[in-house]
C-alpha cells in the first residue's frame, strides 16, 4: 500500500464508524465495539502514515477532494511536524479506543453510546485533518469540526446544567480563537496571494509592517486552544465535564492542535521572528505553568486537578518553544532545533502520562462514582493494579528521573540555559530565571502529584463508596498498562527520541540541519564540548543495585515483622483524622495566598458542654482571571448588544430601510472607487 | 575520566561506600559540637552509628492500615541518595557516574527520595504523616528553585552542567573567587540547611507535632525502616557538604589518581567539610528555627541570592 493512501484511508476508517455507530444505535454493545475498533484502526493507520514520514523525512502529499468546475481541492501534507502529530495523537487515540469500548458500558446511558461514538470518531478525524492540512481552507474546516465535536462531547451529559454551561463556555473561547485565526489568515493571505501552507508559512510570505499583528492573532487563536493563560479558564470546565475517555483525549491530544499550530507560525513560519515574539511566548509559558499547577495544587477534584495540570504541561511546552524562538530570532538555528525538540518531546510525553492519569481516574470515578479526592482513599487494597499504574503516572507527571517526564524537562532546561549563551545581552536572563521558574513548577508538581496519588489510593477510605470500590475489568486496565510502558520506555530511550525529533526540527524553515545536540541509543549530548548529558542506561544498573541493598537490609536484619494498628494518640484512629487533600495542599495555599486569594469561613455548629463537638469549615479558591478580566468583557458585551437592540425593533419595514441604506451606501461606496 | 565499564563500577561502589561509612560519622560530629556548644557534654562521635545498628536489630511494626507503598518509601528514598552519591565529585575531580548526567539529575535524583517518603508517610492514616509530608513537599518545593538558580549560576559561568567536569573547569581556574560564587555558596547554604532539616527551618532534636517536619513524616517508621531513612538522610547531608565544597571551594581536589593526591585531596575534603559542619553547628546554636510560614521568606532569600549571583556574573 502506498503511502499516499493511508490518510485517506484513517480518516476513510473513521468515516466508517460514524456511520456503522449510526445504524447500530439501537444496539449499544455492537455499537460500541464497530465505533472503536473503526477509531483504532484509523489511529493505527495514522500512526503508520506518521512512523513512516519520520523514518524517511520525506513529506507525504496527496488530494483529498477536488471540484476542478469551482476550482477547488483540499489537500493535504505530512510533513514531519504533521507526522509528529499524528503520532503523538496516535500514541494516545489507540489505547483510549480500547479503553472507551470498556469503559462507556457503564459511563453513560446506552441510549448515548452511538451519539458519543460519532461525535468520537469526527472528532478523531478533525484532528487528523487539522494536523495534515495544507492549506487554508482544509485547515479552519477541519479546525471548526474539531470544536463542534469536542463541544456536544462536553455536553454528553446534557441533562446537567454544568456540563451544559462547559459546553457553553468551550464554544465562546473556541469562537473566539478561530476568529483569531481567520483574522491572521487573511492577513497572511493578503500578503502571500495563495492559500496554500506551502506559500504562506514557508517562510517567504512577508505581511511587512502587519506581521507583529498576524503573529498575536496567531498567538491568540492557537493560545485558546492549547490551554494558555489568561485564554485558560474553559478548559478546567470543559475537560472534566466530558467522561474520562474524553478527557483523556481533550488533554492529551486536543491541546496539542494548538500547539502544532505555534510552532508552525513561530519556528520560522512567518520568517524570522522578532526576539520580543520568543519572549512574549516564554513568560506566557512560564505564567501558565506555574499558575496551572498552583490551581492543580489547591483542586480537590481529581478530574479538575488533571485538567489544571494539563495548563501546566501546555506552558512547559510553550516555555520551551519560546526559548527555540528567541534561539532562532538572535541567528542561532541551533538553540532553536533545541527548543523546538524538547517543546515536542514534553507533548509527546504529555500525551502519554496524562492520557494514563486521566484513564486511572475514570477507573476510580467509574468504581466509586465521585471525583472528590476527599471521598476517597484506601482504595490501593481494593484497586492495587489501577493504583500501581497511577503511581507511576504521577511520578512521570512530577519529572522524576528516569521516567519520560524527567527527560523532556531535562531538555527544556536545557533549551532554556543554551539559549541563555545565544540571546542578546539585556534580555538573557530572562531565559536562568525561566529555569528557576521551571523547577518551581516541577517541584510544585511533585506536591502536587504526592497529593492526587495518596490521598486517593493510600491510608483508609473516607466514604462508603470509595471502601466498597471494585478493581477496574481487563479492558480498563491494558491500556493504561500500554500507556504506562510508553512513560517508561520514552524515559529510558531519549536519545532515540531526540534523534527522530532532531529531523523533524530540522525539516522546519529556519532551523535546517544544525545539530546542537546528538541522540542515539546510549543517551542524549547537547552542545559541542559537552554541555550536558543524559545517558540513563548508565544509572539503571547503579539504581538497582541500591535499590537491592536498601532491600537487602530491610530483609537481612529483620527477623520477624510485626503489624499493629496506627498509633492514634490513645484514641481511636478513624478515616476523619486523617490528612486531607484540602489540608495537604494548606501551607501551599497559605504561601502563595496573593495568587490564590483563598477565602474561609469557620463556624461553631454545635457546642457540647465543653469543646465545639462539630464545626463547619469552607474554604474556596478565588478566580481572578474570570472575575476580573472575563465577567467585566462579558458584562460589557451584554450592555453593548442591549444598546444595538434599538435598532432591532422587530419592524419588517424598519429592516427593508435598513438594506436599502446599506444597498446605496455600497453603490456609492463601489462607484467611489477609482 | 576512565571509560572502563568494571573501573567505573567499582569506582562507584567504592564512593557510595564511602559516603555509606562516612555520614553516620558527620552526624555524631554536628552533635557533638554542638552539645560543647551548650556546655554539655553529649553523646560519643560514634553515637549514631550504635543507633543504626539498635535500629537495624529491631523489628518493624507496620501499620494494619499500610500497603506496599508504605514498605518501598523508605528504600526509594535510601536508593536514591546512594545513587546521587556517584554523581557528585568528591575526593577526585571527576563523579563515578558523571557520564549519565550532571547537576539536573542530581536534583531529580533528591526530588524523587522525597516523593517516595512524602507519599509513603500518607499511608497509614495518621495525621502526622500527613502533616509531615506537607510540610516536608512544601518546604521542598520552596527550597528547589534556590538550589536549581545557585546551581545554574555555578554551571553557566563554568560553561558545564556535569558535575565532574564543573570541578574540573572551577580547579583549573585556581583559587580566585568571583564574588558571585560567594552570593551563590551563600543560596546553596540555605538550601542545605532546608534539605537537612536543620535549624532554623526544622529541627532534628524535636518530636513535638506542632514543630517538626522531616520527623513528623517519618514517625510511623521502626525497625530498619527507619535506620534506612535515618541512614539516607545522613548520606543527603553528607551530600550535600560535598557538593558545596566541591563546587565553591575546589581547593586541593586530586585531578590526578596518585597516592600524595589522593591523600591530600581526602584531607582537604575531611577538612572542609569540618568546616561547613562547624557553620551549620553556629548556625543551629544562634538561631532559633522558624514560624513554619516564615520559612518561604528565608527560601526567598537563598532565591534572591541566587539571582544576584547570576546578576552579578553576567551583567
Amino acid at each position: 500500500m502506498s503511502e499516499e493512501s493511508l490518510l485517506p484511508l484513517g480518516l476513510a476508517l473513521h468515516a466508517t464508524g460514524v456511520a456503522l455507530a449510526l445504524v447500530l444505535r439501537r444496539q449499544p454493545a455492537a455499537c460500541r465495539w464497530v465505533a472503536f475498533v473503526a477509531s483504532l484502526c484509523g489511529s493505527l493507520t495514522s500512526f503508520a502514515l506518521g512512523a513512516s514520514v519520520l523514518a524517511s523525512g520525506r513529506p507525504v502529499r496527496g488530494v483529498l477532494f477536488a471540484n476542478t468546475a469551482a476550482g477547488l481541492s483540499v489537500g493535504y501534507t505530512v510533513d514531519p511536524l504533521s507526522a509528529w502529530f499524528l503520532v503523538t495523537l496516535a500514541v494516545l487515540a489507540a489505547p483510549l479506543a480500547l479503553y472507551s469500548v470498556g469503559y462507556l458500558a457503564h459511563a453513560i446511558p446506552p441510549g448515548r453510546t452511538a451519539f458519543v461514538g460519532m461525535a468520537w470518531n469526527v472528532l478523531l478525524l478533525s484532528v487528523e485533518m487539522v494536523f495534515a492540512a495544507d492549506g487554508v481552507l482544509g485547515f479552519l474546516v477541519a479546525w471548526e469540526l474539531m470544536s463542534l465535536a469536542t463541544a456536544a462531547l462536553v455536553a454528553t451529559d446534557h441533562e446537567s446544567r454544568p456540563s451544559r454551561r462547559s459546553a457553553y463556555l468551550f464554544l465562546v473561547m473556541s469562537h473566539l480563537g478561530t476568529g483569531c485565526l481567520v483574522a491572521g489568515f487573511f492577513l497572511l493571505a493578503q500578503a502571500g496571494g495563495s492559500l496554500a501552507f506551502a506559500d504562506l508559512l514557508g517562510g517567504s510570505a512577508s505581511p511587512g509592517a502587519l506581521r507583529g499583528l498576524v503573529f498575536v492573532l496567531f498567538l491568540v487563536g492557537f493560545g485558546v486552544k492549547a490551554g494558555m493563560v489568561p485564554l485558560h479558564i474553559w478548559l478546567p470546565e470543559a475537560h472534566p465535564a466530558a467522561p474520562s475517555n474524553v478527557s483523556a483525549l481533550m488533554s492529551g491530544g486536543l491541546i496539542n492542535a494548538g500547539l502544532y499550530g505555534l510552532v508552525r507560525v513561530g519556528a520560522g513560519g512567518l520568517g524570522r521572528p522578532d526576539p520580543h515574539w520568543g519572549m512574549a511566548v516564554l513568560l506566557l509559558g512560564s505564567v501558565s505553568a506555574v499558575l496551572g499547577v498552583l490551581y492543580a495544587l489547591g483542586e480537590t477534584d481529581l478530574k479538575r486537578l488533571l485538567a489544571f495540570s494539563t495548563i501546566e504541561n501546555g506552558g512547559i511546552a510553550l516555555m520551551a518553544f519560546g526559548a527555540g524562538m528567541m534561539g532562532l530570532a538572535a541567528g542561532h538555528p541551533g538553540t532553536a532545533a533545541l527548543g523546538v525538540v524538547a517543546g515536542l518531546y514534553h507533548v509527546l510525553n504529555h500525551a502519554a502520562f496524562k492520557g494514563l492519569l486521566f484513564l486511572g481516574a475514570g477507573g476510580v470515578v467509574a468504581s466509586t462514582g465521585t471525583r472528590r479526592i476527599e471521598e476517597l482513599g484506601g482504595l490501593v487494597h481494593r484497586m492495587p493494579r489501577t493504583a500501581g499504574l497511577f503511581l507511576l503516572g504521577s511520578a512521570a507527571i512530577a519529572g522524576l528521573p528516569l521516567l519520560n517526564g524527567f527527560a523532556s524537562e531535562w531538555l527544556v532546561f536545557q533549551a532554556l540555559l543554551r539559549g541563555f549563551f545565544s540571546a542578546e545581552r539585556l534580555t538573557r536572563i530572562v531565559l536562568p530565571l525561566g529555569g528557576a521558574l521551571l523547577a518551581l513548577t516541577s517541584a510544585l508538581a511533585a506536591a502536587c502529584f504526592v497529593k492526587a496519588f495518596a490521598l486517593t489510593f493510600l491510608a483508609r477510605p473516607r466514604s462508603r463508596a470509595a471502601a466498597e470500590a471494585r478493581e477496574s475489568p481487563a479492558l480498563l486496565l491494558v491500556p493504561q498498562a500500554f500507556l504506562a510502558l510508553a512513560c517508561v520506555g520514552l524515559g529510558l530511550f531519549p536519545g532515540l527520541v531526540v534523534r527522530v525529533l532532531g529531523g523533524v526540527a530540522a525539516a522546519l524553515p529556519g532551523i535546517g540541519p544544525k545539530p546542537a545536540l546528538a541522540g542515539g541509543l546510549a543517551g542524549v549530548s547537547v552542545g559541542v564540548p559537552a554541555f550536558d548529558q543524559l545517558s540513563p542506561f548508565v544509572l539503571v544498573p547503579a539504581a538497582l543495585v541500591a535499590l537491592g541493598l536498601a532491600a537487602a537490609i530491610g530483609f537481612m536484619t529483620a527477623r520477624e515483622r510485626r503489624r499493629a494498628p496506627t498509633w492514634g494518640c490513645g484514641g481511636e484512629l478513624t478515616a476523619e483524622a486523617e490528612y486531607t487533600a484540602t489540608a495537604f495542599a494548606k501551607p501551599l495555599v497559605t504561601v502563595f495566598r496573593d495568587i490564590y486569594r483563598p477565602t474561609r469561613e469557620v463556624s461553631t455548629v454545635e457546642t457540647a458542654p465543653y469543646f465545639a463537638s462539630e464545626v463547619r469549615y469552607r474554604s474556596q479558591i478565588g478566580a481572578p482571571f474570570e472575575r476580573l478580566v472575563y465577567e467585566p468583557a462579558a458584562r460589557a458585551v451584554l450592555a453593548a448588544a442591549g444598546r444595538l437592540r434599538i435598532i432591532q425593533a422587530g419592524s419588517l419595514h424598519a429592516y427593508l430601510a435598513y438594506v436599502l441604506v446599506l444597498g446605496v451606501m455600497l453603490l456609492w461606496w463601489l462607484g467611489g472607487l477609482p | 575520566m576512565t571509560t572502563n565499564p568494571l573501573s567505573v563500577a567499582l569506582f562507584a561502589a567504592a564512593q557510595a561506600m564511602g559516603f555509606l561509612l562516612l555520614a553516620p560519622l558527620l552526624r555524631g560530629l554536628i552533635k557533638k559540637m554542638k552539645a560543647a556548644f551548650q556546655l554539655r557534654q553529649g553523646p560519643r562521635f560514634s553515637q549514631p552509628y550504635s543507633d543504626l545498628r539498635k535500629l537495624l536489630r529491631k523489628e518493624p511494626v507496620r501499620s494494619t492500615t499500610a500497603s506496599w507503598v508504605f514498605v518501598a518509601g523508605p528504600r526509594v528514598y535510601f536508593a536514591s541518595a546512594v545513587v546521587a552519591t556517584t554523581l557528585v565529585p568528591a575526593v577526585l575531580a571527576s563523579a563515578p557516574l558523571e557520564r549519565a548526567g550532571g547537576i539536573l539529575l542530581l536534583v531529580g535524583l533528591l526530588a524523587l527520595g522525597r516523593f517516595a517518603l512524602a507519599t509513603a508517610a500518607l499511608d497509614t492514616g495518621s495525621p502526622f504523616g500527613g502533616m509531615g509530608a506537607s510540610r516536608e513537599m512544601t518546604v521542598g518545593a520552596l527550597a528547589e528553585p534556590a538550589l536549581i538558580l545557585a546551581l545554574f549560576t555555578a554551571g553557566l559561568s563554568a560553561g558545564t552542567l556535569n558535575l565532574g567536569e564543573l570541578v574540573r573547569r572551577t580547579a583549573e581556574r585556581g583559587t580566585s573567587i568571583h564574588p558571585s560564587d560567594l552570593l551563590a555558596a551563600a543560596a546553596l547554604f540555605i538550601v542545605l540547611l532546608a534539605e537537612a532539616g536543620r535549624v532554623p527551618v526544622d529541627n532534628p532534636a524535636t518530636h513535638l507535632e506542632l514543630t517538626m517536619i522531616h520527623e513528623a513524616m517519618v514517625l510511623e517508621y521502626s525497625g530498619a525502616d527507619l535506620a534506612l531513612v535515618e541512614w539516607a538522610s545522613a548520606v543527603k547531608e553528607l551530600l550535600f557538604m560535598t557538593l558545596l565544597a566541591g563546587l565553591f571551594l575546589p581547593v586541593g581536589v586530586a585531578t590526578s589518581v596518585t597516592p600524595e593526591a589522593l591523600a591530600i585531596s581526602s584531607l582537604a575534603l575531611l577538612a572542609k567539610i569540618f568546616g561547613l559542619a562547624l557553620l551549620v553547628v553556629l548556625v543551629e546554636s544562634t538561631n532559633a528555627k522558624l514560624r513554619f510560614f516564615r520559612v518561604p521568606e528565608l527560601m526567598a532569600v537563598a532565591l534572591g541570592l541566587g539571582f544576584l549571583a547570576l546578576a552579578m556574573r553576567f551583567f
